[in-house]
């Protein structure tokens, strides 16, 4: 028995015909890893890191100066929850379009594994990296602990809505990663699908005001992301509608990639 | 070759057709989901069309799959259908199964506020109070109306887990809905709103099951304590009376405002009656009622002295803690002297509560309305509340008219607070020789006292709690002078019968004041902590940074 390490298709393949573990678990151990063995991830963490840490240090200094400013415990996950239409694109672009482009889609795909577990495992890799961003983020929060009283049940309201965010919009935009080859036109597609729905209740209202139907501008605000995070889970008002609108994003997005990839591999 | 031999059972379900075809349940299903999202679109509920139809688009998929397996089982595996039209099609099933259970959700209304400072759900003193509503079935139901334009859907979702609350607290006896201003204007107008974003708290007459909007309370935008001290209002029910004496001369029909005022507006009991009247076995009216929150009793004007049956009636509601506010009248009797007064009852009024009514008139050429008889007074108590609510400090003034200045004892009795209210100016005087007044000769006599006088005062007794306020004209609680600019008489005459009550306090004690939070605490830090803050803020992507450049250089090695 050899000693080289197997490549990611040869452990893929190995996992599954020995049937140790769940290959998308095997696909998400692989992905995981990728992020952090790339400058890219580091790259992108520094560079959302650097902008919330300028707009959060101008706030605590406005907030001590004017001293009539309350901690916002949900300030960071806000921010945060804006950049992702430029933080999710860049994340997911690669994922299925270079497997795509550089022909290792169709191998993958002749492995005794079902393809909504190969996409599960790269949704849960680029989720997990998002996690973990996220997770950086606490330490403002602990800062605000020390020179405020920020409200601990918002911030966890926040930061959980954030996060649910983050999947949905990371499976909105492998949707784009499956269906172009092309890596930029997959970040940028992405890019504008995030913002069409981060800008939907904009929209309703616009709608709402040339004197549409009222129930064609609520739906409209419904199906954008800040109707379900911007008003309620920021603030700590936790809603049952807004977590499974969260959830089966994810579930139809995931599901309709996964057809796409499906369809792929039938017409290859 | 063995000859086969058929399976009875499998041959006979192949033979059998199923009643209704596979193919147009899914037709139906389709239209039906069609449907479902139509209703989903237009209307703001999904109401029983729009629930019904994806029920049913349900039930058609469900049918279709017990009465054609294979087909469903290769809608799902199968490989042509896995990756032809059928695939587009169970995609779209898919996302109108997760529409479908969003909208129950939805609909379900499962809400939690997370905040520790419960932002969006009731604090103690809001919920105590209405807790305390809900329980006391004396109470009429409330309706809050929440006028939220399409625009204003945010603050919609962002309030509703409160008013969700209310109505729970209160055991469903508070009710809310949002009106979208733009598609109901009628209810606008109704509501008399006048901005999006306003709510209106009304209570629920209980005969007709309509809203009391006469006496709704409009809220600019939701404030918890504004809107629990709202509700507190509209559904108050504390049981006030002003009984207005009859007498001879009196100027009960100057006062129709003020009863007006009274009763359709703070829905107190209002009643005409004489004080022998009151003493009547059959009188409807019981004069020191405990079960009453505040009465008061008024002598509006009045020409004859009281009969010494009528002042013991006096002595006695008085005695027992009652309320009385005197408007001097400007009919006299044939001996010059009103019910006002008259000595017997100033003579009481002095030795029980220091304050009386002198027999004069004061005059003033300098600052009058129409002519000396009805002098201006703009000297009033900066401290008490009958002179400064709904009075412009400064700017406001009073006018009398054919008013006697009042006497205030330089030495109060026993357990007596005395206050003067309102006085005249330095220019007034006051004669007492009243047949020269009303033969026309009202010129200044060296003989005349000097004003100030004092033409309102009010005592009070702080031993049997009874309050007297003795008001020096009739044209106070009258709108005669009502096209004077600053014009404070009716104010002063509405505050007398709101103080003499506790009126006041009564709403006070309905009122909560919320508590302030410690997360409403601004954010306060030192020099050092802030340069810690930063140090942290801004090393961290840098430090992030680091390690990138560490693993990117890592990984380079590893390559050679």
């Amino acid at each position: 028995m050899t000693d080289t390490p197997m490549n990611h298709h040869e452990q893929i393949d190995h996992v599954v015909e020995t049937g140790v573990a769940l290959p998308f678990w095997t696909v998400f151990k692989r992905e995981f890893s990728a992020y952090f063995r790339s400058p890219v991830a580091y790259g992108i963490a520094f560079a959302v890191l650097l902008f919330l840490g300028v707009l959060f240090n101008g706030y605590i200094t406005y907030a001590n100066q004017s001293q009539q400013t309350p901690a916002d415990s949900t300030y960071a996950p806000g921010l945060l929850v804006f950049l992702l239409f430029l933080i999710a694109p860049l994340l997911t672009m690669r994922l299925i379009a270079e497997e795509s482009r550089e022909g290792t889609l169709e191998v993958l795909m002749t492995l005794p594994m079902h393809e909504g577990q190969f996409i599960l495992g790269k949704f849960l890799a680029a989720w997990g990296y998002f996690t973990v961003l996220l997770l950086l983020t606490v330490v403002y929060h602990l800062i605000l602990l020390t020179i405020g009283v920020p409200d601990l049940g918002a911030a966890f309201g926040s930061y959980l809505g954030a996060w649910l965010y983050g999947g949905a919009v990371i499976a909105i935009t492998m949707i784009w990663s499956a269906v172009t080859e092309d890596q930029i036109v997959a970040a940028f597609l992405g890019a504008a699908t995030i913002l069409v729905l981060y800008l939907a209740e904009i929209a309703a209202s616009w709608v709402a005001s040339q004197g549409a139907v009222g129930g064609i501008a609520d739906f409209i605000r419904e199906l954008g992301l800040q109707a379900h995070f911007g008003v309620t889970l920021s603030r700590g008002i936790l809603r049952l509608e807004d977590v499974l609108y969260f959830v089966f994003m994810i579930v139809a997005a995931l599901f309709i990639t996964t057809r796409i990839v499906e369809i792929r591999r039938w017409r290859a | 070759m063995a000859k086969q031999i058929p399976d009875p059972i499998k041959t006979q379900a192949e033979g059998q057709e199923p009643i209704i075809p596979p193919g147009l349940l899914l037709g139906l299903a389709a239209v039906a989901f069609l449907v479902a999202i139509f209703v989903v679109l237009t209307q703001p509920e999904p109401g029983v069309v729009g629930l019904g139809a994806f029920a049913f688009g349900v039930l058609a998929v469900v049918l279709w799959a017990i009465l054609a397996p294979e087909q469903a089982r290769g809608a799902l595996t199968g490989r042509t259908l896995r990756f032809g039209g059928a695939s587009v099609f169970v995609t779209v099933l898919l996302i109108a199964a997760l529409v479908g259970a969003y909208i129950v959700a939805r609909n379900a209304s499962v809400r939690l506020d997370l905040t520790e400072s419960s932002d969006f759900s009731l604090t103690a003193e809001s919920r105590q109070a209405i807790a305390a509503l809900g329980a006391d079935p004396s109470l009429p139901a409330v309706e809050i109306t929440a006028f939220y334009s399409v625009a204003q859907a945010g603050r919609r979702d962002q309030d509703e887990p409160l008013l969700q609350d209310y109505q729970e607290t209160s055991g469903g006896k508070i009710s809310y809905e949002f009106v979208d201003p733009d598609l109901q204007p009628g209810l606008v107008q109704r509501y008399s709103v006048t901005a999006n974003g306003q709510l209106v708290v009304a209570a629920i007459d209980a005969a007709t099951g309509e809203p009391d909007l006469e006496n709704a309370v409009n809220i600019s935008f939701l404030n918890q304590e504004e809107l629990t001290n709202a509700v507190l209002k509209v559904s108050a029910q504390g049981e006030f009376r002003a009984t207005f004496i009859t007498v001879a001369g009196s100027a009960i029909a100057e006062m129709s405002q003020l009863k007006t005022s009274l009763a359709e507006q703070y829905d107190w009991d209002v009643q005409d009656v004489s004080l022998l009247a009151l003493t009547s076995p059959e009188s409807e009216i019981a004069l020191n009622d405990p079960n009453v929150d505040g009465e008061v009793m008024i002598l509006p004007g009045g020409s004859q002295p009281l009969s010494d049956q009528e002042l013991e009636v006096i002595r006695g509601y008085l005695n027992g803690g009652g309320n009385l506010v005197i408007f001097a009248g400007t009919n006299l009797n044939e001996d010059k002297v009103s019910l006002a007064t008259a000595e017997n009852l100033n003579a009481y009024l002095a030795e029980n509560f220091g304050i009386s009514f002198n027999n004069d008139v004061i005059l003033d050429l300098t600052q009058a309305a129409q002519d000396a008889l009805a002098p201006i007074a703009t000297d009033f108590n900066a401290s008490s509340y009958i002179t400064t609510n709904g009075i412009a400090a400064g700017q406001s003034l009073a006018v009398f008219e054919l008013a006697p200045s009042i006497a205030v004892a330089e030495t109060a009795p026993a357990n007596v607070t005395v206050t003067e209210l309102v006085k005249t100016g330095s220019s007034s005087y006051a004669k007492t020789d009243l047949d020269l007044i009303l033969s026309g000769s009202g010129a200044r006599a060296e003989t005349d006292a000097a004003g100030p006088f004092v033409v309102m005062a009010s005592a009070e007794n702080s031993q049997t709690g009874a309050r007297v306020i003795l008001v020096s004209s009739t044209a106070i609680p009258s709108d005669n002078y009502v096209l004077f600019g600053n014009l404070a008489n009716q104010y002063l005459a509405f505050n007398s019968l709101v103080w003499s009550t506790d009126f006041l306090d009564y709403f006070q004690g309905i009122t909560i004041l919320q508590q302030q939070r410690p997360q409403d605490q601004p954010i306060f830090a030192s020099e050092g902590q802030m340069a810690q803050a930063r140090t942290i803020v801004l090393g961290l992507p840098f430090v992030v940074l680091m390690i990138g450049v560490y693993v990117w250089w890592s990984g380079r090695e590893r390559a050679r």
